[in-house]
Protein backbone atom coordinates (compact mmCIF):
# COMPACT_ATOMS: atom_id res chain seq x y z
CA UNK A 1 0.00 0.00 0.00
CA UNK A 2 2.93 2.19 1.32
CA UNK A 3 6.60 2.10 0.40
CA UNK A 4 9.20 4.28 1.02
CA UNK A 5 12.54 3.51 -0.31
CA UNK A 6 15.64 4.79 0.53
CA UNK A 7 13.54 7.75 1.87
CA UNK A 8 16.31 11.13 2.46
CA UNK A 9 15.49 13.98 2.90
CA UNK A 10 18.34 16.94 4.22
CA UNK A 11 17.55 20.47 5.05
CA UNK A 12 19.69 23.35 4.45
CA UNK A 13 19.98 24.30 8.00
CA UNK A 14 21.15 27.64 9.81
CA UNK A 15 25.04 26.61 9.91
CA UNK A 16 25.11 23.11 8.32
CA UNK A 17 23.03 20.81 6.47
CA UNK A 18 20.61 18.78 8.29
CA UNK A 19 20.34 15.29 7.53
CA UNK A 20 16.40 14.64 8.85
CA UNK A 21 16.13 11.44 6.89
CA UNK A 22 19.05 8.64 6.22
CA UNK A 23 17.89 6.28 3.62
CA UNK A 24 14.42 4.91 5.38
CA UNK A 25 13.30 2.15 3.42
CA UNK A 26 9.71 0.76 4.68
CA UNK A 27 6.42 -0.84 3.23
CA UNK A 28 3.30 -0.49 5.17
CA UNK A 29 0.61 -3.02 4.28
CA UNK A 30 -2.85 -2.35 2.92
CA UNK A 31 -4.69 -2.26 5.87
CA UNK A 32 -2.30 -1.85 8.73
CA UNK A 33 -1.74 0.39 11.29
CA UNK A 34 2.04 1.38 11.08
CA UNK A 35 3.32 2.99 14.35
CA UNK A 36 6.74 4.80 13.91
CA UNK A 37 8.13 6.11 16.91
CA UNK A 38 11.27 8.04 17.81
CA UNK A 39 12.25 10.71 20.05
CA UNK A 40 11.88 14.75 19.17
CA UNK A 41 14.32 15.50 16.53
CA UNK A 42 13.88 11.87 15.48
CA UNK A 43 12.99 12.63 11.76
CA UNK A 44 9.53 11.56 12.39
CA UNK A 45 7.16 14.87 11.09
CA UNK A 46 9.63 14.64 7.98
CA UNK A 47 9.15 11.15 7.22
CA UNK A 48 5.30 11.35 7.42
CA UNK A 49 5.48 14.57 5.22
CA UNK A 50 7.50 12.97 2.60
CA UNK A 51 4.09 10.65 2.18
CA UNK A 52 2.04 12.72 0.99
CA UNK A 53 5.18 15.32 -0.37
CA UNK A 54 4.67 17.93 1.88
CA UNK A 55 7.93 17.76 2.28
CA UNK A 56 9.87 16.78 -0.89
CA UNK A 57 12.65 14.35 -0.37
CA UNK A 58 15.67 14.86 -1.69
CA UNK A 59 16.41 11.67 -2.80
CA UNK A 60 14.49 7.93 -2.66
CA UNK A 61 10.93 7.14 -3.79
CA UNK A 62 7.86 7.24 -1.91
CA UNK A 63 5.09 5.14 -3.30
CA UNK A 64 1.11 5.09 -2.40
CA UNK A 65 -1.01 2.59 -3.71
CA UNK A 66 2.01 1.96 -6.14
CA UNK A 67 2.20 5.56 -7.28
CA UNK A 68 4.99 7.77 -7.59
CA UNK A 69 4.15 11.12 -5.76
CA UNK A 70 7.14 12.87 -6.85
CA UNK A 71 6.28 12.09 -10.61
CA UNK A 72 2.66 13.74 -10.31
CA UNK A 73 2.10 17.38 -11.78
CA UNK A 74 0.19 19.50 -9.71
CA UNK A 75 -2.89 18.55 -10.66
CA UNK A 76 -2.24 14.71 -10.36
CA UNK A 77 -0.70 15.25 -6.89
CA UNK A 78 -3.63 17.21 -5.63
CA UNK A 79 -5.85 14.10 -6.54
CA UNK A 80 -3.76 11.77 -5.31
CA UNK A 81 -3.53 13.96 -2.03
CA UNK A 82 -7.31 13.44 -1.63
CA UNK A 83 -6.41 9.58 -1.31
CA UNK A 84 -4.35 10.63 1.63
CA UNK A 85 -5.98 11.89 4.56
CA UNK A 86 -3.70 13.49 7.24
CA UNK A 87 -4.35 13.94 10.71
CA UNK A 88 -2.16 17.11 13.33
CA UNK A 89 -1.00 17.10 16.53
CA UNK A 90 -2.60 20.34 17.46
CA UNK A 91 -5.51 19.22 14.78
CA UNK A 92 -5.22 22.33 12.26
CA UNK A 93 -8.50 23.46 12.26
CA UNK A 94 -10.08 26.62 10.47
CA UNK A 95 -10.94 28.98 13.55
CA UNK A 96 -13.78 30.52 11.18
CA UNK A 97 -15.35 27.32 10.47
CA UNK A 98 -17.89 25.53 12.53
CA UNK A 99 -17.48 21.34 13.31
CA UNK A 100 -19.52 20.98 10.32
CA UNK A 101 -17.36 23.23 7.90
CA UNK A 102 -14.17 22.23 8.83
CA UNK A 103 -15.67 18.68 7.78
CA UNK A 104 -17.28 20.32 4.55
CA UNK A 105 -13.56 21.82 3.70
CA UNK A 106 -11.82 18.99 2.10
CA UNK A 107 -15.67 18.02 0.06
CA UNK A 108 -15.41 21.27 -1.26
CA UNK A 109 -11.79 21.41 -2.37
CA UNK A 110 -12.73 18.36 -4.50
CA UNK A 111 -15.37 20.34 -5.75
CA UNK A 112 -18.20 18.20 -4.49
CA UNK A 113 -21.49 19.66 -4.92
CA UNK A 114 -23.49 21.05 -1.65
CA UNK A 115 -25.88 18.05 -2.12
CA UNK A 116 -23.65 15.73 -1.81
CA UNK A 117 -21.44 17.65 0.67
CA UNK A 118 -24.07 17.80 3.93
CA UNK A 119 -25.31 14.17 4.12
CA UNK A 120 -22.05 12.97 4.37
CA UNK A 121 -20.30 15.63 7.14
CA UNK A 122 -23.15 14.35 8.79
CA UNK A 123 -21.97 10.76 8.14
CA UNK A 124 -18.53 11.60 9.30
CA UNK A 125 -19.41 13.16 12.14
CA UNK A 126 -21.68 10.72 13.30
CA UNK A 127 -19.15 8.19 12.74
CA UNK A 128 -16.88 10.33 14.87
CA UNK A 129 -19.23 10.72 17.61
CA UNK A 130 -19.78 14.49 17.03
CA UNK A 131 -23.06 14.91 15.87
CA UNK A 132 -24.19 17.09 18.11
CA UNK A 133 -21.56 19.42 17.90
CA UNK A 134 -21.62 20.19 14.46
CA UNK A 135 -22.65 23.90 14.82
CA UNK A 136 -19.78 24.32 17.32
CA UNK A 137 -16.91 26.91 16.69
CA UNK A 138 -13.29 25.26 17.13
CA UNK A 139 -13.03 27.34 19.87
CA UNK A 140 -15.95 25.71 21.89
CA UNK A 141 -14.86 22.29 21.47
CA UNK A 142 -12.19 20.43 23.63
CA UNK A 143 -9.27 19.19 22.91
CA UNK A 144 -10.42 15.51 22.11
CA UNK A 145 -13.39 16.64 20.34
CA UNK A 146 -10.80 18.72 17.86
CA UNK A 147 -8.91 15.53 17.08
CA UNK A 148 -12.17 13.65 16.22
CA UNK A 149 -13.35 17.13 14.09
CA UNK A 150 -9.82 16.61 12.62
CA UNK A 151 -10.30 12.73 11.98
CA UNK A 152 -13.60 13.29 10.31
CA UNK A 153 -12.10 16.39 8.01
CA UNK A 154 -9.46 13.43 7.18
CA UNK A 155 -11.75 10.83 6.25
CA UNK A 156 -14.14 12.99 4.12
CA UNK A 157 -12.56 11.77 0.73
CA UNK A 158 -12.67 8.13 1.64
CA UNK A 159 -8.52 7.82 1.57
CA UNK A 160 -6.65 5.04 1.25
CA UNK A 161 -4.39 6.02 3.83
CA UNK A 162 -4.41 8.31 7.35
CA UNK A 163 -1.28 9.70 8.49
CA UNK A 164 -1.67 10.95 11.89
CA UNK A 165 1.64 13.09 12.49
CA UNK A 166 1.45 12.74 16.87
CA UNK A 167 -2.15 12.92 16.80
CA UNK A 168 -2.84 12.43 20.30
CA UNK A 169 0.61 14.50 21.93
CA UNK A 170 -1.48 17.06 22.55
CA UNK A 171 -4.05 15.10 24.41
CA UNK A 172 -4.41 14.04 28.30
CA UNK A 173 -3.59 10.51 28.51
CA UNK A 174 -7.51 9.33 29.04
CA UNK A 175 -8.70 11.36 25.50
CA UNK A 176 -5.34 9.69 24.11
CA UNK A 177 -7.14 6.15 25.02
CA UNK A 178 -10.65 7.51 22.88
CA UNK A 179 -8.80 8.84 20.25
CA UNK A 180 -6.74 6.04 19.96
CA UNK A 181 -9.68 3.75 20.06
CA UNK A 182 -11.28 5.57 17.65
CA UNK A 183 -8.12 5.29 14.91
CA UNK A 184 -8.16 1.71 15.50
CA UNK A 185 -12.07 1.31 15.27
CA UNK A 186 -11.80 3.01 11.87
CA UNK A 187 -9.49 1.16 10.96
CA UNK A 188 -11.44 -2.08 11.03
CA UNK A 189 -14.32 -0.52 9.67
CA UNK A 190 -13.02 1.32 6.82
CA UNK A 191 -10.16 -0.91 6.23
CA UNK A 192 -8.10 2.11 6.07
CA UNK A 193 -4.44 2.10 6.35
CA UNK A 194 -3.15 4.01 9.07
CA UNK A 195 0.54 5.21 9.99
CA UNK A 196 1.11 6.88 12.79
CA UNK A 197 3.95 8.39 14.10
CA UNK A 198 4.49 9.32 18.29
CA UNK A 199 7.43 9.87 20.51
CA UNK A 200 5.07 7.70 23.43
CA UNK A 201 5.40 4.04 23.37
CA UNK A 202 1.99 3.61 24.57
CA UNK A 203 0.18 4.76 21.16
CA UNK A 204 2.02 2.45 19.36
CA UNK A 205 1.27 -0.21 21.95
CA UNK A 206 -2.18 0.46 22.04
CA UNK A 207 -2.92 0.13 18.50
CA UNK A 208 -0.17 -0.41 15.96
CA UNK A 209 0.97 -4.24 14.43
CA UNK A 210 3.70 -2.67 13.12
CA UNK A 211 6.79 -0.42 14.53
CA UNK A 212 9.39 1.32 13.03
CA UNK A 213 12.05 2.72 15.79
CA UNK A 214 13.32 6.39 14.02
CA UNK A 215 16.88 7.96 15.37
CA UNK A 216 18.86 10.50 13.90
CA UNK A 217 16.54 10.25 10.84
CA UNK A 218 17.72 6.22 10.81
CA UNK A 219 15.44 3.72 10.90
CA UNK A 220 17.40 1.19 13.72
CA UNK A 221 14.86 -1.45 13.09
CA UNK A 222 11.10 -2.39 12.17
CA UNK A 223 8.40 -5.25 12.73
CA UNK A 224 5.63 -6.88 14.32
CA UNK A 225 5.33 -4.61 17.79
CA UNK A 226 5.13 -7.30 20.08
CA UNK A 227 8.96 -8.85 18.67
CA UNK A 228 10.62 -5.71 18.08
CA UNK A 229 9.57 -4.39 21.70
CA UNK A 230 10.23 -7.70 23.32
CA UNK A 231 13.50 -8.36 21.54
CA UNK A 232 15.01 -4.64 20.94
CA UNK A 233 17.96 -4.51 19.01
CA UNK A 234 18.62 -0.55 20.16
CA UNK A 235 19.57 1.31 23.30
CA UNK A 236 16.79 3.58 21.43
CA UNK A 237 14.23 0.86 21.76
CA UNK A 238 15.53 -0.66 25.14
CA UNK A 239 14.47 3.17 26.36
CA UNK A 240 10.88 3.01 25.16
CA UNK A 241 10.52 -0.51 26.41
CA UNK A 242 11.25 0.44 29.67
CA UNK A 243 8.74 3.60 29.54
CA UNK A 244 6.22 0.94 29.64
CA UNK A 245 7.57 -1.74 31.60
CA UNK A 246 10.13 -0.36 32.88
CA UNK A 247 10.33 -0.11 36.83
CA UNK A 248 13.65 0.44 39.22
CA UNK A 249 15.38 -1.80 41.71
CA UNK A 250 16.04 -0.79 45.26
CA UNK A 251 19.14 1.43 44.95
CA UNK A 252 20.79 -0.66 47.99
CA UNK A 253 20.37 -3.45 46.00
CA UNK A 254 21.50 -2.64 42.93
CA UNK A 255 24.93 -1.39 44.05
CA UNK A 256 25.29 -4.33 46.38
CA UNK A 257 25.26 -6.62 43.00
CA UNK A 258 26.94 -4.27 40.47
CA UNK A 259 29.44 -4.70 43.17
CA UNK A 260 29.63 -8.64 43.08
CA UNK A 261 29.12 -9.71 39.53
CA UNK A 262 28.08 -13.13 38.63
CA UNK A 263 26.46 -15.58 40.32
CA UNK A 264 26.22 -16.70 43.87
CA UNK A 265 24.53 -18.16 46.17
CA UNK A 266 21.94 -15.31 45.98
CA UNK A 267 22.21 -13.91 42.93
CA UNK A 268 19.97 -11.19 41.42
CA UNK A 269 18.50 -11.95 38.03
CA UNK A 270 16.46 -10.23 35.24
CA UNK A 271 13.86 -12.12 33.38
CA UNK A 272 12.07 -10.64 30.85
CA UNK A 273 8.71 -12.48 30.51
CA UNK A 274 7.35 -12.71 27.09
CA UNK A 275 4.64 -15.01 25.56
CA UNK A 276 6.12 -18.64 26.38
CA UNK A 277 7.59 -17.35 30.15
CA UNK A 278 4.71 -15.49 31.35
CA UNK A 279 2.24 -18.31 30.71
CA UNK A 280 4.15 -21.04 32.60
CA UNK A 281 4.33 -21.30 36.05
CA UNK A 282 8.09 -19.99 35.85
CA UNK A 283 8.61 -19.14 39.96
CA UNK A 284 7.37 -22.53 41.03
CA UNK A 285 9.05 -24.72 38.13
CA UNK A 286 12.54 -23.05 38.86
CA UNK A 287 11.30 -23.64 42.97
CA UNK A 288 10.96 -26.77 42.48
CA UNK A 289 13.36 -28.40 39.98
CA UNK A 290 16.55 -26.36 40.63
CA UNK A 291 15.66 -26.00 44.67
CA UNK A 292 15.79 -22.58 44.69
CA UNK A 293 14.09 -19.87 47.02
CA UNK A 294 12.97 -17.40 44.53
CA UNK A 295 11.88 -13.79 46.04
CA UNK A 296 10.58 -11.68 43.76
CA UNK A 297 11.93 -7.89 44.19
CA UNK A 298 9.88 -5.89 41.42
CA UNK A 299 8.85 -6.20 38.41
CA UNK A 300 5.95 -5.33 36.31
CA UNK A 301 3.78 -7.41 33.88
CA UNK A 302 2.30 -5.62 31.00
CA UNK A 303 0.40 -6.55 27.50
CA UNK A 304 1.04 -5.84 24.04
CA UNK A 305 -1.85 -6.65 21.63
CA UNK A 306 -3.57 -8.82 24.25
CA UNK A 307 0.32 -10.51 24.61
CA UNK A 308 1.86 -10.35 27.82
CA UNK A 309 5.00 -8.24 28.30
CA UNK A 310 6.82 -7.50 31.37
CA UNK A 311 9.98 -8.55 33.43
CA UNK A 312 10.95 -9.44 36.76
CA UNK A 313 13.73 -9.20 39.39
CA UNK A 314 14.16 -11.81 41.73
CA UNK A 315 16.91 -13.06 43.62
CA UNK A 316 17.63 -16.68 43.09
CA UNK A 317 19.22 -18.24 46.83
CA UNK A 318 20.13 -21.93 46.34
CA UNK A 319 23.68 -23.47 45.19
CA UNK A 320 25.29 -21.40 42.68
CA UNK A 321 25.84 -24.50 40.24
CA UNK A 322 21.68 -24.95 40.38
CA UNK A 323 20.92 -21.26 39.92
CA UNK A 324 23.74 -21.52 36.47
CA UNK A 325 21.20 -25.01 35.45
CA UNK A 326 18.32 -23.01 36.30
CA UNK A 327 19.43 -19.99 33.86
CA UNK A 328 21.07 -22.31 31.27
CA UNK A 329 17.38 -23.59 31.45
CA UNK A 330 15.63 -20.25 31.04
CA UNK A 331 17.77 -19.41 28.02
CA UNK A 332 16.89 -22.65 25.86
CA UNK A 333 13.53 -21.90 26.28
CA UNK A 334 14.52 -18.72 24.98
CA UNK A 335 13.23 -16.67 28.00
CA UNK A 336 15.92 -13.54 28.29
CA UNK A 337 18.00 -13.78 31.68
CA UNK A 338 20.49 -11.22 33.01
CA UNK A 339 22.36 -11.87 35.73
CA UNK A 340 22.73 -8.33 37.51
CA UNK A 341 24.93 -9.82 40.21
CA UNK A 342 24.99 -11.75 43.40
CA UNK A 343 24.59 -10.40 47.11
CA UNK A 344 26.85 -12.02 49.79
CA UNK A 345 25.22 -13.29 52.81
CA UNK A 346 27.43 -10.71 55.02
CA UNK A 347 26.49 -7.79 52.49
CA UNK A 348 23.03 -8.35 52.05
CA UNK A 349 20.88 -4.98 52.93
CA UNK A 350 17.66 -5.27 55.37
CA UNK A 351 14.96 -6.25 52.65
CA UNK B 1 -25.27 78.30 13.13
CA UNK B 2 -27.29 79.39 10.04
CA UNK B 3 -29.53 76.82 8.03
CA UNK B 4 -27.09 77.67 4.82
CA UNK B 5 -23.97 76.76 7.29
CA UNK B 6 -25.52 73.35 8.10
CA UNK B 7 -26.16 73.02 4.69
CA UNK B 8 -22.69 73.00 3.08
CA UNK B 9 -21.88 71.28 6.42
CA UNK B 10 -24.14 68.51 5.12
CA UNK B 11 -22.62 68.70 1.38
CA UNK B 12 -19.16 68.73 2.70
CA UNK B 13 -19.68 65.38 4.83
CA UNK B 14 -21.44 63.79 1.58
CA UNK B 15 -18.47 64.61 -0.79
CA UNK B 16 -16.12 62.98 2.17
CA UNK B 17 -18.25 59.93 2.47
CA UNK B 18 -17.87 59.56 -1.62
CA UNK B 19 -14.47 60.22 -1.52
CA UNK B 20 -13.87 58.01 1.33
CA UNK B 21 -16.16 55.44 0.15
CA UNK B 22 -14.89 55.12 -3.27
CA UNK B 23 -11.08 55.40 -3.21
CA UNK B 24 -11.75 52.77 0.04
CA UNK B 25 -13.76 50.60 -2.48
CA UNK B 26 -11.31 50.38 -4.56
CA UNK B 27 -8.12 50.05 -1.87
CA UNK B 28 -9.89 46.97 -0.81
CA UNK B 29 -10.45 45.37 -4.06
CA UNK B 30 -7.09 46.45 -4.77
CA UNK B 31 -5.18 46.10 -1.63
CA UNK B 32 -6.45 42.47 -1.22
CA UNK B 33 -4.88 40.94 -4.21
CA UNK B 34 -1.62 42.94 -4.07
CA UNK B 35 -1.58 41.90 0.06
CA UNK B 36 -1.97 38.50 -1.05
CA UNK B 37 0.80 38.66 -3.73
CA UNK B 38 2.97 40.59 -1.13
CA UNK B 39 2.54 37.04 0.87
CA UNK B 40 2.58 34.27 -0.79
CA UNK B 41 5.60 35.09 -3.04
CA UNK B 42 7.33 35.54 -0.05
CA UNK B 43 10.43 32.94 1.19
CA UNK B 44 8.79 29.74 2.08
CA UNK B 45 5.24 30.32 1.02
CA UNK B 46 2.63 29.04 -1.40
CA UNK B 47 3.80 30.91 -4.29
CA UNK B 48 7.51 31.96 -3.91
CA UNK B 49 8.96 33.93 -5.98
CA UNK B 50 11.92 36.55 -5.41
CA UNK B 51 11.79 39.19 -7.92
CA UNK B 52 7.65 39.40 -7.99
CA UNK B 53 7.94 39.52 -3.99
CA UNK B 54 10.84 42.46 -4.37
CA UNK B 55 9.27 43.98 -7.39
CA UNK B 56 6.11 44.17 -5.36
CA UNK B 57 7.39 45.67 -2.44
CA UNK B 58 9.23 47.93 -3.67
CA UNK B 59 6.37 49.54 -5.41
CA UNK B 60 4.36 49.50 -2.55
CA UNK B 61 7.27 51.43 -0.34
CA UNK B 62 7.86 53.91 -3.03
CA UNK B 63 4.20 54.98 -3.02
CA UNK B 64 3.96 54.75 1.13
CA UNK B 65 7.27 56.82 1.45
CA UNK B 66 5.75 59.78 -1.10
CA UNK B 67 4.24 62.27 0.80
CA UNK B 68 0.49 62.08 0.00
CA UNK B 69 0.97 66.32 -0.86
CA UNK B 70 3.50 65.63 -3.21
CA UNK B 71 1.38 62.48 -5.03
CA UNK B 72 -1.61 64.06 -5.45
CA UNK B 73 0.33 67.09 -7.20
CA UNK B 74 2.55 64.63 -9.17
CA UNK B 75 -0.06 62.25 -10.29
CA UNK B 76 -2.30 64.99 -11.97
CA UNK B 77 -1.65 63.56 -15.53
CA UNK B 78 -2.89 60.18 -14.19
CA UNK B 79 -5.99 61.61 -12.65
CA UNK B 80 -6.56 63.79 -15.62
CA UNK B 81 -6.41 60.57 -17.60
CA UNK B 82 -8.74 58.79 -15.61
CA UNK B 83 -11.11 60.95 -13.70
CA UNK B 84 -11.19 62.92 -17.13
CA UNK B 85 -10.43 66.02 -14.45
CA UNK B 86 -8.45 67.26 -11.93
CA UNK B 87 -10.29 68.86 -9.79
CA UNK B 88 -13.58 68.07 -7.91
CA UNK B 89 -14.57 65.11 -5.65
CA UNK B 90 -14.49 62.72 -8.33
CA UNK B 91 -10.75 63.68 -9.15
CA UNK B 92 -9.71 63.16 -5.76
CA UNK B 93 -10.68 59.52 -6.17
CA UNK B 94 -7.92 58.77 -8.11
CA UNK B 95 -4.76 60.04 -5.96
CA UNK B 96 -6.98 58.42 -2.59
CA UNK B 97 -6.73 55.05 -4.02
CA UNK B 98 -3.68 55.45 -5.17
CA UNK B 99 -2.10 56.01 -1.56
CA UNK B 100 -4.46 53.95 -0.08
CA UNK B 101 -4.11 50.65 -1.84
CA UNK B 102 -0.18 50.01 -1.18
CA UNK B 103 -1.23 51.30 2.56
CA UNK B 104 -3.71 48.76 3.77
CA UNK B 105 -2.13 45.71 1.01
CA UNK B 106 0.88 46.07 3.84
CA UNK B 107 -1.60 45.91 6.59
CA UNK B 108 -3.66 43.14 4.95
CA UNK B 109 -0.56 41.27 4.40
CA UNK B 110 0.78 41.26 7.98
CA UNK B 111 -3.13 40.23 9.13
CA UNK B 112 -2.98 37.24 6.83
CA UNK B 113 0.44 36.47 8.18
CA UNK B 114 -0.96 35.72 11.19
CA UNK B 115 -2.79 32.62 9.80
CA UNK B 116 -1.25 29.54 11.89
CA UNK B 117 1.12 28.16 9.03
CA UNK B 118 -0.02 24.52 9.99
CA UNK B 119 -3.89 25.74 8.61
CA UNK B 120 -2.10 25.83 5.12
CA UNK B 121 -0.57 22.65 5.36
CA UNK B 122 -3.54 21.25 6.41
CA UNK B 123 -4.97 22.47 3.22
CA UNK B 124 -2.18 21.67 0.97
CA UNK B 125 -2.59 17.91 2.18
CA UNK B 126 -5.96 17.84 1.20
CA UNK B 127 -4.91 18.65 -2.07
CA UNK B 128 -6.05 22.56 -2.37
CA UNK B 129 -4.39 24.21 -5.06
CA UNK B 130 -2.79 27.93 -4.29
CA UNK B 131 -6.65 29.53 -4.89
CA UNK B 132 -8.48 27.76 -2.66
CA UNK B 133 -5.71 27.78 -0.14
CA UNK B 134 -6.23 31.93 -0.48
CA UNK B 135 -9.85 31.91 -0.82
CA UNK B 136 -10.59 28.91 1.25
CA UNK B 137 -8.05 29.34 4.09
CA UNK B 138 -6.33 32.61 4.20
CA UNK B 139 -8.77 35.17 3.85
CA UNK B 140 -11.56 33.11 5.67
CA UNK B 141 -8.69 32.92 8.62
CA UNK B 142 -7.73 36.33 8.75
CA UNK B 143 -11.08 38.02 8.26
CA UNK B 144 -10.82 39.65 11.91
CA UNK B 145 -7.61 41.26 11.10
CA UNK B 146 -8.63 41.63 7.41
CA UNK B 147 -11.64 44.05 8.63
CA UNK B 148 -9.50 46.11 11.55
CA UNK B 149 -6.72 46.49 8.48
CA UNK B 150 -9.58 48.67 6.07
CA UNK B 151 -10.61 49.86 9.47
CA UNK B 152 -7.35 52.05 9.80
CA UNK B 153 -7.39 52.51 6.33
CA UNK B 154 -10.51 53.90 6.08
CA UNK B 155 -9.84 56.45 9.00
CA UNK B 156 -6.43 57.51 7.15
CA UNK B 157 -8.32 58.01 4.05
CA UNK B 158 -10.09 60.30 6.26
CA UNK B 159 -8.01 62.15 7.20
CA UNK B 160 -6.03 61.93 3.88
CA UNK B 161 -9.59 63.61 2.22
CA UNK B 162 -9.49 66.68 3.75
CA UNK B 163 -5.95 67.17 1.76
CA UNK B 164 -7.46 66.26 -1.37
CA UNK B 165 -9.51 69.63 -0.66
CA UNK B 166 -6.21 70.73 -2.18
CA UNK B 167 -6.93 70.36 -5.92
CA UNK B 168 -10.64 71.25 -4.96
CA UNK B 169 -11.39 67.96 -3.95
CA UNK B 170 -14.47 69.30 -1.53
CA UNK B 171 -15.72 67.10 1.39
CA UNK B 172 -14.70 68.79 5.06
CA UNK B 173 -11.08 69.58 4.95
CA UNK B 174 -12.13 72.00 2.07
CA UNK B 175 -14.75 73.53 4.10
CA UNK B 176 -12.79 73.78 6.83
CA UNK B 177 -10.12 75.46 5.28
CA UNK B 178 -12.15 77.90 3.02
CA UNK B 179 -15.03 79.04 5.35
CA UNK B 180 -12.50 78.20 8.67
CA UNK B 181 -9.24 79.73 7.53
CA UNK B 182 -9.58 82.07 4.52
CA UNK B 183 -12.67 83.61 5.57
CA UNK B 184 -11.93 83.14 9.20
CA UNK B 185 -15.42 81.57 10.55
CA UNK B 186 -13.67 79.50 13.42
CA UNK B 187 -17.31 78.12 14.16
CA UNK B 188 -16.90 76.47 11.23
CA UNK B 189 -13.92 75.27 11.67
CA UNK B 190 -14.88 73.92 14.77
CA UNK B 191 -17.69 72.02 13.54
CA UNK B 192 -15.96 70.46 10.67
CA UNK B 193 -13.40 68.91 12.99
CA UNK B 194 -16.40 67.72 15.55
CA UNK B 195 -18.29 65.86 12.45
CA UNK B 196 -14.75 64.55 11.42
CA UNK B 197 -14.72 63.04 15.22
CA UNK B 198 -17.86 61.96 14.94
CA UNK B 199 -17.11 60.00 11.71
CA UNK B 200 -14.34 58.56 13.02
CA UNK B 201 -15.60 57.39 15.80
CA UNK B 202 -18.33 55.67 14.00
CA UNK B 203 -16.24 54.06 11.64
CA UNK B 204 -13.63 52.55 14.33
CA UNK B 205 -16.94 51.59 16.11
CA UNK B 206 -18.46 49.68 12.97
CA UNK B 207 -14.58 47.74 12.62
CA UNK B 208 -14.16 46.84 15.99
CA UNK B 209 -17.94 45.73 16.02
CA UNK B 210 -17.05 43.54 12.53
CA UNK B 211 -14.16 42.33 14.20
CA UNK B 212 -15.49 41.05 17.11
CA UNK B 213 -18.43 39.15 15.10
CA UNK B 214 -16.29 37.46 12.89
CA UNK B 215 -13.39 36.69 15.51
CA UNK B 216 -13.79 33.08 16.56
CA UNK B 217 -10.87 32.03 18.35
N1 LIG C 1 11.99 23.04 7.64
C1 LIG C 1 13.11 22.65 8.25
N2 LIG C 1 14.29 23.27 8.03
C2 LIG C 1 15.42 22.87 8.65
N3 LIG C 1 15.49 21.84 9.50
C3 LIG C 1 14.36 21.17 9.76
C4 LIG C 1 13.11 21.54 9.17
N4 LIG C 1 12.15 20.69 9.62
C5 LIG C 1 12.77 19.84 10.46
N5 LIG C 1 14.09 20.12 10.54
C6 LIG C 1 15.10 19.38 11.34
O1 LIG C 1 15.05 18.03 10.95
C7 LIG C 1 15.14 17.17 12.07
C8 LIG C 1 13.92 16.29 12.15
O2 LIG C 1 12.79 17.08 12.43
P1 LIG C 1 11.31 16.48 12.54
O3 LIG C 1 11.05 15.65 11.34
O4 LIG C 1 10.38 17.58 12.81
O5 LIG C 1 11.47 15.54 13.82
P2 LIG C 1 10.37 14.95 14.81
O6 LIG C 1 9.02 15.11 14.19
O7 LIG C 1 10.76 13.52 14.96
O8 LIG C 1 10.50 15.69 16.09
C9 LIG C 1 15.33 18.07 13.27
O9 LIG C 1 16.70 18.16 13.54
C10 LIG C 1 14.78 19.39 12.81
O10 LIG C 1 15.43 20.44 13.46
MG1 LIG D 1 7.27 16.13 14.90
Amino acid sequence: MLELVELTKVYPGATAPVVALDRVSLTVGRGEIFGVIGRSGAGKSTLIRCINLLERPTSGTVRVDGQDLASLDTRALNAARRDIGMVFQHFNLLSSRTAFDNVALPLEIAGRKPAEIAPRVAELLELVGLADEARRYPAQLSGGQKQRVGIARALANRPKVLLCDEATSALDPETTIQILDLVADINRRLGVTVVLITHEMNVVRRIAGKVAVLERGRMLESGAVYDVFTRPQSETTRSFVAETVGYSLPAALRATASRHPGVGAATLLRVDLTDAAAREPLVSELSRRFALDLNIVAGRIDEIQGRPFGSLAMIAAGKPDCIETAIGHLRQRNVHVEVLGHVPADDRPAA
Amino acid sequence: MSRQMIDLLLEALAETLAMVGAAGAVAIAAGLPLGVLLLISGKGHILENRPVNVVAGALVNAVRSTPFIILLVAIVPLTRLIAGTSIGTQAAIVPLSIAATPFVARLFEAAMREVDPGLIHAAQAMGATRLQIVLKVLIPEARPGLMAAATVMLIGLIGYSAMAGAIGGGGLGDLGVRYGYQRFLPEVMAAVVVVLIVLVQAVQSLGDTLVRRYSRR
